[in-house]
């Protein structure tokens, strides 16, 4: 089902939102990081963990850049519950349909969770400011690197990387079974500089992500 | 949000003389499609104040991430066995900021496994070519879409059963690159499935 665009003026603030509200996790991080891979590992977490009688436990939002989605097609292989934003971006060119099927999905399916998935493009801080002025929305940040491409990436498009690491609540270092001690050191430090607030975490998306990992992504758990 | 789009129409036969995209031909303007582009740049952190494609028409890039336009190519599907009656090939590609970004929807009837084989070895090539032209890979992902027939039929009192010998497939490919031409990156994949379809139905 594509997410049905709303006037941005027929949205009313939701700054009463109660605590039963739909928790946002934004998924944000540079194409080909592992975004999906580790989304759907989550998603199976959060139903499986869910003690909540909601009938939709999670609900994901993915946008992508082209004209075909690929990874919604995945997603929605894997059983989850899969709405889609093509063709553009959900920072800039389509902030106001984020912001309208973010609501449009709280008011129809009242999930647990609301996951959405970032192209790899984009600006996860941009999203979450435009949730918040939108509709009141709170929203966690997590950011998943490629350690093994860190370093030429951060040579073409440190801006980019930058932006996306930023305003991170929690970094995933993914990848990490890749590359050295070393190199993973360095990409730690490179994070710490540019958001020293936010929990590190190496992960590998093809084996299996600890428990722990997602309660400190959910910020169900503080980072020890 | 600035965005054009152009729809192309190419014959099987007048790509045979036209040269592949990505050799050699900088500022040439000529890419094997039978378009005509001024030069163009993308990438990488280059600011860029204004840009002109071959279609007639300039246009001034904003300010980060919000220049998006779009151009495609597509094919008459002619597999005998189509059901879908719909473009065989549809190729479409759109700036995003400083990424390329190539879609591609390649549809045809043919052995999964060999298709799949295929696939991976020709992504595998266009990632080599690419590489070697100094275009940054953000990804290049293809998702397969597998349709079998099976048809009931009933003209007394049993009912037949035939099943279609291959499945349709449709491959939905995205492409985004960086430090690439627009235009050559989206030659690139036509081509690729160009080549792929000859292989796939080769004798």
């Amino acid at each position: 089902m594509k997410c049905s665009v709303m006037e941005m003026s027929s949205i009313k603030s939701n700054a009463g939102r109660s605590d039963k509200s739909m928790k946002v996790l934004i998924l944000g991080g540079f194409l080909g990081s592992g975004k999906t891979t580790l989304l759907l590992q989550m998603a199976r977490y959060l139903v499986d963990s869910s003690r909540s009688g909601s009938a939709y436990k999670v609900v994901i939002l993915e946008n992508e850049v082209g004209r075909e989605g690929i990874d919604d097609k995945l997603l929605r292989g894997n059983g989850f519950n899969v709405e889609n934003l093509f063709n553009g971006c959900a920072c800039c060119t389509l902030a106001g349909e984020l912001v309208s099927a973010a609501y449009e999905i709280e008011k129809e399916y009242a999930p647990d969770w609301l996951i959405v998935e970032t192209t790899g493009l984009a600006y996860p801080g941009l999203i979450q400011d435009n949730l918040a002025a939108g509709i009141g929305m709170e929203s966690r940040v997590c950011t998943v690197v490629d350690v093994s491409r860190w370093k030429r990436l951060l040579n073409a498009m440190r801006e980019l990387l930058l932006g996306q690491t930023e305003r991170a609540d929690v970094v995933l270092m993914n990848k990490a079974d890749l590359v050295t001690e070393d190199i993973l050191s360095g990409v730690e430090k490179d994070i710490e500089e540019m958001n020293p607030a936010a929990g590190r975490i190496a992960t590998t998306g093809v084996g299996h992500v600890d428990e722990h990992v997602w309660d400190v992504v959910l910020g169900v758990m503080d980072h020890g | 949000m600035d965005k054009e789009e152009k729809t192309l129409q190419v014959s099987g036969d007048g790509q045979r003389n036209l040269r592949r995209c990505g050799a050699g031909h900088e500022g040439e303007g000529h890419h094997g499609c039978g378009e005509e582009h001024a030069e163009e740049r993308h990438g990488c952190g280059e600011e860029h104040a204004e840009e002109r494609h071959g279609y007639g028409h300039a246009h001034v890039h904003e300010a980060h991430h919000t220049h998006v336009h779009e151009h495609h190519d597509g094919e008459v599907c002619e597999c005998p066995s189509c059901t879908q009656k719909r473009e065989k090939l549809y190729v479409t590609s759109l700036l995003q900021d400083n990424a390329v970004v190539v879609s591609a929807e390649y549809h045809t009837a043919a052995d999964r496994e060999r298709a799949g084989e295929l696939l991976a070895r020709y992504m595998e090539a266009l990632a080599g070519e690419i590489d070697s032209g100094g275009g940054i890979i953000g990804h290049i992902k293809t998702s397969v879409e597998i349709q079998y027939v099976e048809m009931y039929s009933l003209t007394d009192k049993t009912v037949m059963k035939k099943t279609s010998e291959l499945p349709e497939l449709t491959l939905y490919m995205a492409a985004i690159v960086f430090c690439v031409k627009e235009e050559e990156l989206r030659c690139l994949v036509r081509d690729m499935f160009r080549d792929m379809d000859r292989q796939l139905h080769e004798r």
